[in-house]
């Protein structure tokens, strides 16, 4: 009798994706499941509360009241279908069989649902789907598909959408939803952006107080105005082990301090950095943006000078620059250093701090400190032109 | 970032497989065949074909600088030196010896009297005859620690046998404590060191047990209890822990000597009674053996026959992974006449996962979290399918230790740990 064979394979023989929970689409699965109470909040915010409201001006029709779930749907299905498209037409997946296990392994609706929850209320369904196109095809697919994209789909896409588009959202309705339009003329970050001195009342004040912006019942986009569910959604990830402490806490405690410094500065109390923490897009962008796999660093010390990267050039952005938001624009500026960061962070870390990689440590040290001290009195200067050498001294004291 | 102190992770034991049945006795096979490699080094044989043997006697030579001799493990004759399945995956030339099942040993072997007596350079020298290598996987002859030029503070045995399955140790400390003890004794009077210190994992209970009820007839050995994670068996991990510093190298560089315990065993057997090392404690485990066993055997022996001691597989027509080592570091076998040497410690039988489609890496960086040496198996796996050697060595490629814990952890089942010693090994090469 022969000999029996058995099969060579290499180590080690446990593997923790033998079983599912801990496999790739798991963690996706996971990753869309967290979504879905944003996606749910968006609705009832922006769809059924107007809907059922008795006042006639605010009163929606139908199509208005699940109009949010319809982008979210009409987001997912683009992607999908751009994605299926660019595999059988330019990558060979001719038959059914391979295309259905490719697009099991790509994730194709994810960069869809984010752009979807992203956008303004009332941004034509067309526009939608242009961005899902833009960042299917062009961001992810052109660059070789999923795993091998530089910049975050969503990210670009969204940017796409609100530097081409805005003169068209912003005449369907913009960011506030039909009771709000009402209510309130803009969102926090616009009064901020055209008041950046502003008082409590004048910031916060006229959206009720923080509990509003706790809870999401203020003005922006469609599903990222919640910070509790985003809190919420947050710990479920790391739960269940899908994202990384490091880049949201660090990104989002960065902003905080850095704010909070800017506030104490010009006399405001703590209210200050939890305002710019809670507006726009932050908390979503930290949690589900700039967390993305694929386009943030992979090494441990890489996530976290990623992270305290973003948060400066938010505070940057959105402080001195034009924008009224720099969630996005600095995670698009980052992505573009994701590689970098990667090698450099990874050297670091399997040498250590000795005496041949210090002068490495000292000078990343020095270059975040001297940004942030930057950010801190421009920022100051612009929010009180007038006292700019008061604020300067206090600063530096 | 800059606090490195390596952790590790839980992982599942699977240890009950075996940890139920005490060791067995299988000492006469009808052939041993022992490997004239070790490490990786070739021995030259002291014997031709047709030599009657004696149980315990010199039939190869290692040497270099390391060296020391290799013994038969039963008495018979030699009757061929051809080439035989060896540990690392690959045919190796060994040295085969039918047994006469008469067991006469090497007049060498005998009670010493001088116990009470013993000085440094005879404990080195006996550990040296014996040819006594490192028992946990290394292989690394002992007696070498013994001799280099460091001040020794404390003597390590390794007991934490933190891969999965393998209970070897385990079984062997609950019965051979005092034999234990006095090894690690040995060891302390052969370097000079002041402690002796047993690590083992605060899991294994009935072992810590045993270690307790003796350990105070030895007041200058201690026992240091492990987390229960992989890889707390490593040495760099050990020695962090009870020296709190740590080292580049080797262990002597902070005044430590690490061993395992069955090296321990075989040192207190070669120091009181001349005993070479030809036996083994090896644990044949895996869902795909019948009745998973400890085998107490001579070195040398066809892993075959342990299986068939087994009860055989379970599943014959399954496909199946034939495992030589531990399931996080092991070696898959194309076929089961495996030859047991002094550094193999089990053999698992293990239903093939045959998962064929799997993305690519989405990422995650998980493998870089978990990784003991702080490196980023990611990076590491892109340099080496550049074949950049400037950059592996910039990442630390040669710290890898191949523990298996990226690719273990990886969601995409990617091999993360086969580019990382592959990359280690091309950067070595330069």
């Amino acid at each position: 009798m022969p000999a029996k064979r058995f099969p060579l394979s290499k180590a080690p023989f446990l593997r923790l994706a033998d079983d599912s929970r801990y496999r790739s689409e798991t963690i996706m699965r996971n990753f869309t499941i967290a979504l879905v109470p944003l996606i749910l909040f968006a609705w009832v915010k922006n769809g059924l509360l107007p809907f059922i409201s008795n006042d006639p001006v605010v009163k929606t029709t139908f199509i208005e009241m699940i109009y949010p779930l319809l982008l979210v749907f009409i987001g997912a299905l683009t992607s999908l279908l751009a994605e299926a498209f660019y595999l059988s037409a330019f990558m060979g997946k001719k038959t059914m069989k391979d295309l259905k296990s490719e697009l099991k392994l790509s994730f194709p609706m994810i960069p869809g649902i984010l752009i979807a929850m992203v956008v303004p209320i009332y941004t034509p369904i067309w526009v939608v789907v242009l961005g899902c196109l833009f960042a299917t095809l062009i961001v992810k697919m052109l660059f070789g598909g999923f795993g091998h994209n530089l910049f975050n789909p969503a990210i670009v896409g969204y940017i796409f959408i609100g530097t081409a588009f805005t003169g068209v959202i912003t005449a369907s309705g913009g960011y506030l939803n039909s009771a709000e339009a009402v209510v309130s003329s803009v969102t926090p970050l616009q009064n901020f952006a055209s008041n950046p001195g502003g008082t409590f009342e004048q910031l916060v004040g006229s959206y009720g107080d923080l509990w509003n912006f706790f809870l999401g019942t203020i003005p922006g986009s469609m599903a990222e105005t919640s910070s509790l569910l985003i809190v919420v959604s947050f710990v479920f990830l790391l739960v269940t082990k899908v994202i990384n402490w490091r880049i949201p806490v660090l990104y989002v405690g960065s902003v905080f301090v850095l704010t909070l410094v800017i506030g104490l500065a010009q006399g405001h109390g703590l209210w200050y950095p939890l305002f710019q923490v809670m507006s726009g897009g932050l908390l979503f962008g930290a949690v589900f943006m700039a967390t993305e796999p694929v386009t943030s660093p992979k090494s441990p010390s890489g996530k976290v000078i990623f992270a305290l990267s973003l948060g400066i050039f938010t505070v940057l952005f959105r402080l001195v620059g034009v924008f009224p938001e720099g969630v996005a624009t600095s995670i698009l500026l980052l992505n573009c250093f994701t590689p970098m960061i990667d090698r450099f962070a990874s050297k670091l870390r399997a040498q250590g701090l000795t005496k041949k990689t210090w002068s490495k440590f000292a000078f990343l040290t020095l270059f975040f400190l001297l940004l942030s001290v930057y950010t801190i009195v421009a920022s100051i200067n612009k929010a009180n032109p007038a006292s700019e050498s008061a604020a300067v001294v206090e600063v530096l004291e | 970032m800059l606090l490195r102190k390596s952790s590790g992770i839980h992982i599942p034991g699977r240890k009950d497989m075996s940890i139920g049945s005490p060791i067995e006795e299988f000492l006469n096979p009808e052939y041993v065949y022992i490997s004239l490699l070790t490490q990786n080094y070739v021995c030259k044989p002291l014997v031709k074909i047709g030599d009657k043997v004696l149980m315990g006697q010199p039939i190869a030579k290692r040497e270099d600088r390391f060296s020391h001799p290799l013994h038969s493990s039963v008495s018979g004759e030699v009757t061929a030196i051809k080439k035989m399945w060896h540990s690392t995956g690959k045919m190796v030339e060994m040295i085969e010896i039918k047994n006469d099942f008469l067991n006469k040993a090497d007049s060498s072997i005998r009670l010493n009297t001088d116990l009470d007596a013993l000085t440094k350079e005879t404990i080195i020298e006996r550990i040296q005859n014996a040819g006594i290598v490192g028992m946990g996987g290394g292989g690394f002859p002992s007696h070498a620690k013994y001799t280099q030029n460091y001040q020794i503070d404390a003597i390590i045995i390794n007991a934490a046998e933190c891969e999965p399955y393998i209970t070897a140790d385990y079984m062997l400390i609950k019965t051979e404590t005092e034999r234990l003890m006095r090894g690690c004794s040995y060891m302390m009077k052969a370097s000079g060191a002041p402690k002796g210190f047993i690590a083992i994992k605060k899991t294994k209970l009935a072992a810590i047990e045993a270690l307790q009820a003796i350990i105070e007839n030895h007041p200058r050995i201690s026992i240091f209890l492990l987390d229960d994670v992989y890889p707390a068996g490593w040495e760099k991990y050990i020695v962090e822990r009870i020296m709190k510093k740590t080292y580049l190298c080797i262990p002597l560089e902070v005044g430590a000597i690490v061993n395992n315990v069955q090296t321990a065993i075989a040192i207190a057997d070669a120091v009181e009674e001349n005993m070479p090392l030809i036996h083994k404690v090896v644990t044949v485990t895996g869902e795909g053996v019948a009745n998973p066993h400890n085998f107490l055997v001579k070195i040398g022996t066809k892993a075959n026959d342990l299986i068939a001691k087994c009860g055989g597989y379970v599943n014959p027509e399954v496909e199946q992974y034939f495992i030589a080592g531990g399931p996080m570091t092991g070696t898959t076998m194309i076929f089961d006449e495996l030859i047991i040497t002094n550094a193999l410690s089990s053999i698992i039988v293990k239903p093939k996962i045959d998962i064929s489609v799997n993305p690519i890496c989405i990422g995650c960086g998980k493998c870089a979290e978990v990784c003991p040496a702080f490196l980023t198996p990611t990076e590491i796996k892109r340099a080496f399918e550049d074949k950049d050697i400037q950059y592996l060595l910039d990442l630390g490629a040669t710290n890898c230790v191949g523990c298996g814990l990226c690719s273990y952890v990886c969601p995409s089942r990617i091999e993360l740990t086969d580019a990382t010693t592959r990359g280690r090994a091309l950067a070595l090469k330069g």
